[in-house]
Order: structure tokens, then C-alpha cells, then sequence
């Protein structure tokens, strides 16, 4: 007789369904915010830089982002049927990474009138210091989605310590996954922000110094 | 893709508290445990109640002989999470 089903087993089913259509939808937001923000790109300085980068959340991580949202983390296996992985905000995920950061503002601008229905959840930096690191919206590209697509705004710095961090913490060592959220963790993370931060603040600084020069 | 770091306030203090009443942290749970005492305090929980909250929790006994949960989580989230507990006893003894 076989076993009981589980949530991770529901889950698995729901992913494999949605696939093509998340497949789909990734490569249509890439393109469509590429071709948004080619009016700003085409017009940055040598040392600008704005990098668009989309993907497919995997069938597992979204497993495991939907488990660390349940209470300590598991699923009530009296409940396994009842989880969906569309509750998920970024099962597509497009990340706009700008350099410097007065760039954000403009890729922002850009943006929002094709995010007008899409709900603003920005980032939090981790340290009180510092105000968002990063704007993020979430909503459905297309009407007949029946999922959420992200889309997140920020700093080149920023993200891409944030990816060397994502990577470290939750794909090579699932005993990890928590790691995050301790509080030592936290702070150190608080401390690269505000660092990173520093720098493009100063870097900014420099360049406006620069740009009345001349 | 997700990110959701909340800011890091009055969290240091709660901290000390639990490790010096003899809890440590759960990656996995979420969760800052005492096996000796069986309590689990749940991150949330930390952080959503001052330090007068915690030093009260901390201060009182568990003579039931039961795992108590600050939050109480479902039924069968409690089942699977004390199962675990309880291996992790075994093992440790």
C-alpha cells in the first residue's frame, strides 16, 4: 500500500504543471524590462553599468522558501494538500542591478508604469543605519499568470554580494538554511551592506563633485 | 531571488538572555532550544515580545514533563518538531 502523500510530494506535482508557463513568463519580463530600459542604457558612462538578470526559481528552493514560511519551518503533514507554491511572490525572479546608484532611481522611473498594479514591498537593509537597499515589487505579468513575478531594483554592489551570500548559505549546505536569520549572522550582514553602501555613497560624491567641475 | 532581512533591533540583548539561560539556536527551526528545560522559543516570537516578556517566559518552569512551544505551533507541526527533539535527545545522551 502505498504512502501517505506530502506536502513536498503536492508540491512537486504543482511545480512540474506550472513550469512551461513560468518558463515562459521569465523570458517574456527579461526581454519586455530589457526593452524598457533601453532608452537609459544606451546612454550610460563607461564606468555605468546596468545588468539585467531573470530566472526560474527551481522546483526545490521553492519548496524550501515555501517550508521557511510555515511555523518553524515545516509542513503540518495534516495539512500536506493544502500548500501551493503560486502563494510564492518571485517563482520568476528578475533582478535590475545598477551601477552607481543614482542609476536606481531612473531604472525605477523606468519601470513603474508597466508596475502600476504590482504591490511595492521594498528591502530593508539590515542595518538600522541605513534606509531600503532595494526597491522590489511583485505582481502577474500577464493576466492569465496564475503565479507572481519579482521584480527587484538594486544597487550592483549590493546584489552581488547578496548573491555570493544566497549561494554560501542555502545551495551547497541545507543545514544552513537558517543561518540567516541568526542574529550574529544579521549583523555581520549589516556591516557589508553599510559598507558597500559607503562606498557607492562616496563614489557618488565624487562624481558629483566631478560633474560640477566642468 | 527572495530577500527579506528585517533590521537587526534590541535582538543582541535577547540573545545573551537565551544563551546564558542554556538555549541555542536551531538553523532549521527557526527556533532557540533547552533540551534540559524542553522549551523552544520560536524566532518570531523573539522577536515580536520585549525583553520583559522573555526574561518572564525564561523564568518559568515546565514541570509537565511535555515540550512547551513559545509559540505553540499546529498540531502536526508539534508532532514532527517533537520527534525531532526527542531524537536529538536520545542522541545526545
Amino acid at each position: 500500500m502505498p504512502g501517505r502523500r506530502t506536502a513536498e510530494d503536492y508540491l512537486r506535482s504543482e511545480y512540474v504543471r506550472l513550469l512551461p508557463s513560468l518558463q515562459r513568463t521569465s523570458t517574456a519580463v527579461e526581454t519586455e524590462v530589457r526593452h524598457l530600459l533601453l532608452p537609459l542604457t544606451i546612454e550610460l558612462d563607461p564606468y555605468e553599468r546596468v545588468i539585467v538578470k531573470s530566472r526560474v526559481k527551481d522546483c526545490e528552493s521553492a519548496i524550501d522558501a515555501l517550508r521557511r514560511r510555515q511555523p518553524y519551518g515545516l509542513f503540518d503533514p495534516d495539512r500536506a494538500e493544502e500548500y501551493a507554491l503560486v502563494n510564492l511572490p518571485d517563482l520568476v525572479g528578475v533582478r535590475v542591478l545598477a551601477f552607481p546608484p543614482r542609476r536606481l532611481n531612473a531604472v525605477r522611473d523606468a519601470l513603474l508604469p508597466r508596475l502600476q498594479t504590482w504591490v511595492a514591498d521594498h528591502m530593508p537593509a539590515a542595518s538600522l543605519d541605513l534606509d531600503n537597499v532595494g526597491f522590489k515589487y511583485s505582481g502577474r505579468w500577464r493576466d492569465s499568470d496564475t503565479f507572481r513575478s519579482e521584480i527587484q531594483i538594486v544597487s550592483l554592489l549590493v546584489g552581488l554580494f547578496w548573491e555570493v551570500e544566497h549561494a554560501a548559505v542555502y545551495k551547497p549546505s541545507p543545514n544552513l538554511r537558517g543561518i540567516v536569520r541568526s542574529v550574529e549572522m544579521r549583523q555581520r550582514v549589516a556591516a557589508v551592506e553599510s559598507a558597500l553602501n559607503a562606498f557607492e555613497d562616496e563614489f557618488g560624491r565624487i562624481l558629483d563633485d566631478a560633474s560640477q567641475a566642468f | 531571488m527572495a530577500r527579506g532581512s528585517s533590521k537587526i533591533g534590541g535582538m543582541n540583548l535577547k540573545e545573551d538572555l537565551l544563551r546564558a539561560a542554556g538555549y541555542f539556536y536551531n538553523f532549521d527551526r527557526l527556533a532557540y532550544v533547552n533540551t534540559a528545560a524542553k522549551k523552544v522559543f520560536a524566532v518570531e516570537a523573539i522577536e515580536d515580545h520585549p525583553e520583559e516578556w522573555l526574561k518572564r517566559k525564561l523564568a518559568e518552569p515546565n514541570t509537565t514533563g511535555e515540550w512547551r512551544f513559545y509559540d505553540e505551533p499546529p498540531v502536526g507541526v508539534r508532532r514532527v518538531f517533537v520527534a525531532e527533539l526527542e531524537d536529538a535527545r536520545q542522541t545526545h545522551r
